[in-house]
C-alpha cells in the first residue's frame, strides 16, 4: 500500500513552551501494563509506590530514557558529571528527584516492571534501582553487580529476560539475567565495544565499537554454553564455543568519488561507533564515521586524506538486516558526488529510530539530525536538523506528543524538540519546545568545561582545516586505533587520557618539549589556525584532567609481579627506557629499526606505557596488532625478549596489561 | 533546586533553531509497481516512417555528408531516452550520415484523469539513410509513489530488472553507487525534457541499491526575493529478512 506523502511546511519558528500536559500516555504500541514498584529500602521515608510505565525504547540503552510516572512524562537522565540519575518532569522541567550512585552512570534501561538499570563506568558495576523517582518515592539502589571494567552500553531483550552490557576498556560484552542480574556469560571482544541492541526475538545482541572496523553479533539463545561461570572446560574448548557464540561483521566502507575531484573507489575505515538503533521492521543502524587516513607509505601535508582532496572523516550509517545478521552491502558505500543537504555529523554519540526516521545526536555540531530510515543509504538522505545545547549524548522519543528529548551533558541541559508525528516525515518541525539547564552538583571548573567543549569542537577553523575535532581522533580522550599518513610518515594515534603526565616530550619524534608546543604543531598539521590564550589553557587543562581508563583487575596478581620483575630486569631492558613502572619514559629518541617506507625519521621518542594494553595497535606505524606480537617481533631492536620462555612472555604481557 | 526554563536560561533561542528539509516520502512493495511491457509491433495500418512527437531535419555537413537532427516535441511531453551506462534524456539528438543505425526510445509522459502513463515508441534511426522508423510501441500505467505538497510527484514503473523513478522537471541524477567496469559514472542527464527518470537496480534487493534525481521547480517571487526551489528525490530498493517482499523507498527533499 502506498502512503501519500505531505510536504513539509518549513516552519522556522521557535517557541519557548513549557506546556503542562498532564496525564500523558506512553507509546501505546509497546507500553506494558502499569506495575507498582516496591520500595525495598527498609526504613526509607517513601510515599506510596508510583506507577511507572516505560516507553517503548526504554530497553535500548541511552543517557536519557522516558517513562510515564504517575501520569506524567518523565525523563530519567544519566548525569555522568554529577554521578547521579536525575528524574525530570518533561513538561514543566522540574527535577522530581535524583539519586547519587557512587559512580558515574553512562546509560540507562528500564524493565517493564519499572526498575531502572544503569552502567557505572568508573566502578565497573550495574546498578538496579526501584522506587520510581517521584518526589514522594525516590529512586533507591536495590542491587549492584560487578562486570568488566568501564561498562557503558546496555540493552534489554524485549521480554526483560536478558541484559547485555558492553565494557569499553574491559573489551568485554557481559550477558546477564535481566531479572536476577546473574552473569550468564562474558565475551571477550575487540577494543571499545559500546553501542548494543538486542534483536526482537532476544536471540542476538549486536555490538558496535568506538574504534576498529567491526560489529559483533553475539548469540544469546543459550545454545552457546560459553560462560565465565563454566568450569572444567579446556581453553581450546572455550575458544571454540566463543567462536560459535560470536560472529564479526566488517563495517569499513567504500567511497565512490565521482563528479568531484576524481572518479574511483577509496576504502575508508570505521571509527566513532558509539551507538546503535533498531527498528521493528528488522533494520539496525550503526551510525559512525568513515576515515580516510591517507597512504601510509607517503608523507602527507597533514593527517590523512585532506591533502588528497577528500574529507578525512565522513558520517556514515551501515544498515544491518537484524534477522539475517548481515550488513546490507550497498549501505556500506558512500558517494562523494551525491546531492545532499547539510548533515555533517563528525562525532555521532546517540541514536534512536522513530516513525519519521533515524535520529542521531552529534557532539561538536551540537545537533540532532534526522535521516531516512527507509533508505538503503540513510547517511545520504538527511531530513532535518535541530541545534541543541552543547554535548548531546542521549536522545529519547515521545512520539505521542511529537517530541524528542535530548540530554546535553556539557551544557547540563534537557531539551525537547518538536518532531514529526507521522511516518513520512512531512510534518518535521525544526524548532525546540523547551530547554532546561539543570544546576550542577559537582561543577567542574569553568576552565575544564570550556576545554571539554573545545576538545569536541568540530568545524572550528582554529583546530583543523577540514572540520575535525580533537575528539575525532581521540574519542573519549583515548585513541582511534588508526594509523594516519603525516608529514613525517605513518603515525598511530596515541592515547591521551591519563597518559600525558611525565610523558614529555610529545609526538612520535619527541619534537614538542611540552604539551603547549605539541598542540601548536598538531593544529598546524590539521590545517587549523591554532588556539591561543585562555582557550589553549582551557584545552590543556581539560586534556590533563580527562578521566583515565579504569584499572583492570589483575586476574593473576602473581603473574603481574613476575612480569614486573622481567620488565625491570637487565636482561629484558624494558625499564631502562620506559621507566621503572613504564610510565616515566626517558624522553630520548631511539632508533629501534622501525623506519618504514614513508618515514622521514629514524629515531622515535620512547612512549609512556601507561594503559598500553588498551591502545593497540603498537609502534608508530601500528605494525603490531597486540602485545604478544610486539614482544616477540621486536626482540633485539627494543629490549630483549627472545630469551624468555613462553610462560615468562605471558607474565610480561600480564604485567604490561596491568599498567 | 534552581530551574531555568528556556526563556530564562543562558541558552539563546537562536541556538535551538534547526533546519528541516523533508518534504514527504513513502515505501511501496515492488509488486505494486507495474512493468513496462516489451514493444508491440505496429499495426499494419500505422505509418512507421511518421512518428508523432518526433521530427527529423537534415542539413548538409562536411565533405558531402549530412547531419541529421531529431527533435522531440518536449512541449507535448515527448522526450528521447537512451540507456547507455545510465539513463540519458534529451529533447534533441543528432548524428552525421556516416553514423551507424541506432535504436532510440521516444517517451511521453501523459497525465489524464488522475492517471499517469508512460508511452514508449521504439525508433530505429538510420543516419546513413536519414530516416527514422517506428519499430514498436508500449505503455505502462505509472505508479504514483509520492506526491509532495511542493508539487513534486514521483512515479515509478518496472523496466527489466530495475525500478525507474520518474519526475517532471528532473534534470539530473545518479543511478547507484557503482561505477562501471570501465569507470563509467552512473550519472543521469536530462536536457530540454519535461521529465526524467533514474533506474534503481532491483536484481538483488538483499544487497540494496539506490538512485537519485535532482531538479528545480518554477521560480518563485520576484526581484531580490526570486528563488528557484530545488528538489532531490532519493529512491532505494532493499529487502531485509523481515520484509515480505522487496520495498521501494522514495523521499522528496526540498533544498531551502
Amino acid at each position: 500500500m502506498l502512503h501519500r506523502s505531505r510536504s513539509l511546511l518549513a516552519v522556522v519558528s521557535c517557541a519557548a513552551v513549557t506546556a503542562a500536559c498532564a496525564h500523558q500516555s506512553p507509546d501505546a504500541r509497546t507500553a506494558p501494563a502499569a506495575a507498582h514498584v516496591a520500595n525495598v529500602v527498609a526504613g526509607a521515608k517513601q510515599g506510596p509506590a508510583p506507577v511507572v510505565r516505560p516507553f517503548a525504547a526504554a530497553r535500548d540503552g541511552s543517557a536519557v530514557l522516558l517513562a510515564e510516572l504517575d501520569g506524567r512524562v518523565v525523563a530519567y537522565v544519566a548525569d555522568e558529571d554529577d554521578a547521579m540519575i536525575r528524574v525530570i518532569d518533561v513538561d514543566d522541567g522540574r527535577e522530581l528527584s535524583h539519586v547519587r550512585l557512587g559512580g558515574a552512570p553512562s546509560q540507562l534501561v528500564m524493565r517493564r516492571d519499572g526498575h531502572l538499570l544503569a552502567t557505572l563506568r568508573d566502578t565497573a558495576q550495574i546498578v538496579q534501582l526501584g522506587g520510581g523517582g517521584s518526589e514522594a518515592s525516590k529512586l533507591t539502589i536495590e542491587k549492584r553487580v560487578e562486570v568488566a571494567v568501564d561498562p557503558v552500553g546496555l540493552a534489554l531483550s524485549g521480554d526483560d529476560a536478558t541484559l547485555v552490557v558492553t565494557s569499553g576498556w574491559g573489551k568485554a560484552v557481559t550477558v546477564l539475567d535481566g531479572q536476577s542480574l546473574d552473569v550468564r556469560a562474558e565475551h571477550a571482544v575487540a577494543r571499545e565495544p559500546r553501542g548494543v541492541v538486542v534483536s526482537k526475538d532476544g536471540k542476538r545482541a549486536f555490538v558496535s565499537h568506538v574504534v576498529g572496523s567491526t560489529l559483533d553479533v553475539i548469540a544469546l539463545d543459550g545454545t552457546t554454553p560459553f560462560s565465565v561461570t563454566s568450569k572444567g572446560k579446556s581453553k581450546g574448548k572455550e575458544q571454540d564455543l566463543e567462536k560459535k557464540a560470536r560472529t564479526t561483521l566488517g563495517v569499513d566502507g567504500l567511497e565512490q568519488t565521482f563528479g568531484r575531484m576524481s572518479v574511483g573507489d577509496q576504502a575508508r575505515v570505521a571509527c566513532q561507533g558509539f551507538a546503535l538503533a533498531r527498528t521493528e521492521s528488522g533494520r539496525i543502524f550503526a551510525p559512525h564515521v568513515l576515515a580516510f587516513t591517507g597512504d601510509p607509505t607517503e608523507s602527507s601535508d597533514g593527517y590523512g586524506g585532506g591533502s588528497a582532496g577528500r574529507e578525512s572523516e565522513v558520517f556514515h550509517v551501515p544498515v544491518i538486516d537484524e534477522d539475517a545478521a548481515r550488513i546490507i552491502p550497498d549501505s556500506m558505500r558512500i558517494s562523494a558526488g551525491l546531492e545532499n543537504l547539510p548533515s555533517r555529523c563528525a562525532l555521532p554519540r546517540a541514536a534512536t529510530v522513530g516513525k519519521a526516521g533515524l535520529y542521531v545526536t552529534c557532539l561538536g555540531d551540537d545537533a540532532v539530525t534526522l535521516f531516512d530510515a527507509q533508505a538503503v543509504n540513510p547517511h545520504e538522505v538527511a531530513l532535518g536538523r535541530w541545534s541543541v545545547p552543547s554535548g548531546p549524548v542521549g536522545i529519547a522519543l515521545d512520539e505521542a506528543h511529537a517530541r524528542a528529548v535530548v540530554w546535553s551533558q556539557f551544557a547540563h541541559a534537557l531539551t525537547s524538540v518538536a518532531i514529526s508525528d507521522d511516518s513520512d516525515g512531512s510534518a518535521t518541525r525544526p524548532f525546540a519546545l523547551s530547554s532546561v539547564t539543570l544546576p550542577r552538583d559537582a561543577r567542574a571548573s569553568a576552565k575544564i568545561e570550556k576545554g571539554r567543549a573545545l576538545f569536541h569542537a568540530t568545524n572550528d577553523a582554529r583546530v583543523s582545516g577540514d572540520g575535525r575535532a580533537c575528539a575525532s581522533c581521540h574519542p573519549d580522550g583515548r585513541d582511534d586505533a588508526l594509523v594516519w599518513s603525516s608529514p613525517n610518515g605513518p603515525r598511530q594515534t596515541p592515547l591521551l587520557a591519563g597518559r600525558l603526565s611525565g610523558a614529555a616530550p610529545y609526538g612520535w619524534n619527541g619534537d614538542a618539549v611540552d604539551l603547549s608546543t605539541h598542540l601548536v604543531q598538531t593544529f598546524k598539521r590539521l590545517g587549523g589556525k591554532g588556539i591561543t590564550g585562555d582557550d589553549k589553557d582551557a584545552l590543556m587543562a581539560y586534556v590533563g584532567a580527562m578521566r583515565p581508563p579504569p584499572a583492570r583487575k589483575a586476574k593473576d596478581p602473581a603473574a603481574v609481579l613476575r612480569g614486573q620483575a622481567i620488565f625491570r630486569s637487565a636482561g629484558a631492558e624494558c625499564s631502562s627506557c620506559h621507566g621503572t613502572d613504564g610510565d616515566l619514559p626517558d624522553g630520548v629518541n631511539h632508533d629501534v629499526k622501525s623506519r618504514v617506507v614513508g618515514d622521514q625519521r629514524t629515531k622515535f621518542d620512547t612512549p609512556s606505557l601507561r594503559f598500553v594494553s588498551g591502545s593497540a595497535p603498537y609502534f608508530h606505524d601500528g605494525r603490531y596488532k597486540d602485545l604478544p606480537t610486539l614482544l616477540t617481533k621486536s626482540d633485539g631492536k627494543m629490549g630483549h625478549t627472545k630469551h624468555l620462555a613462553p610462560g615468562e612472555l605471558g607474565d610480561l604481557t600480564t604485567y604490561l596489561e596491568s599498567l | 533546586m534552581r530551574i531555568r526554563p528556556l526563556l530564562g536560561a543562558s541558552l539563546g533561542l537562536a541556538t535551538l533553531l534547526g533546519a528541516s528539509f523533508a518534504s514527504g516520502g513513502t515505501t511501496a512493495p515492488l509488486s505494486t509497481i507495474a512493468a513496462l511491457p516489451g514493444p508491440k509491433a505496429l499495426k499494419a495500418t500505422e505509418p512507421a516512417a511518421s512518428i508523432t512527437g518526433l521530427s527529423l531535419k537534415s542539413k548538409d555537413g562536411h565533405r558531402g555528408t549530412q547531419w541529421h537532427d531529431l527533435t522531440a516535441a518536449s512541449g507535448r511531453g515527448y522526450c528521447i531516452s537512451q540507456k547507455t551506462f545510465s539513463y540519458r534524456w534529451s529533447s534533441t539528438y543528432g548524428s552525421g550520415s556516416t553514423g551507424q543505425d541506432e535504436t532510440l526510445d521516444l517517451d511521453r509522459l501523459v497525465e489524464k484523469d488522475g492517471v499517469a502513463t508512460l508511452e514508449r515508441t521504439s525508433v530505429r534511426f538510420s543516419p546513413v539513410h536519414g530516416t527514422i522508423e517506428a519499430m514498436g510501441r508500449s505503455q505502462v500505467t505509472l505508479t504514483e509513489v509520492t506526491r509532495a505538497a511542493s508539487g513534486v510527484v514521483v512515479w515509478a514503473f518496472r523496466e527489466d530488472k530495475a525500478i525507474v523513478v520518474l519526475a517532471k522537471r528532473a534534470s539530473g541524477g545518479v543511478e547507484g553507487h557503482q561505477l562501471g567496469e570501465e569507470g563509467q559514472v552512473p550519472f543521469v542527464s536530462s536536457d530540454g525534457c519535461p521529465f526524467a527518470g533514474a533506474r534503481v537496480d532491483a536484481r538483488k534487493p538483499e544487497s540494496g541499491s539506490f538512485a537519485q534525481l535532482t531538479g528545480t521547480l518554477p521560480p518563485q517571487g520576484t526581484g531580490k526575493d526570486r528563488v528557484i526551489p530545488g528538489f532531490i528525490i532519493d529512491a532505494s530498493v532493499s529487502r531485509v529478512a523481515r520484509d515480505a517482499e522487496p520495498m521501494l523507498a522514495v523521499r522528496v527533499r526540498m533544498k531551502i
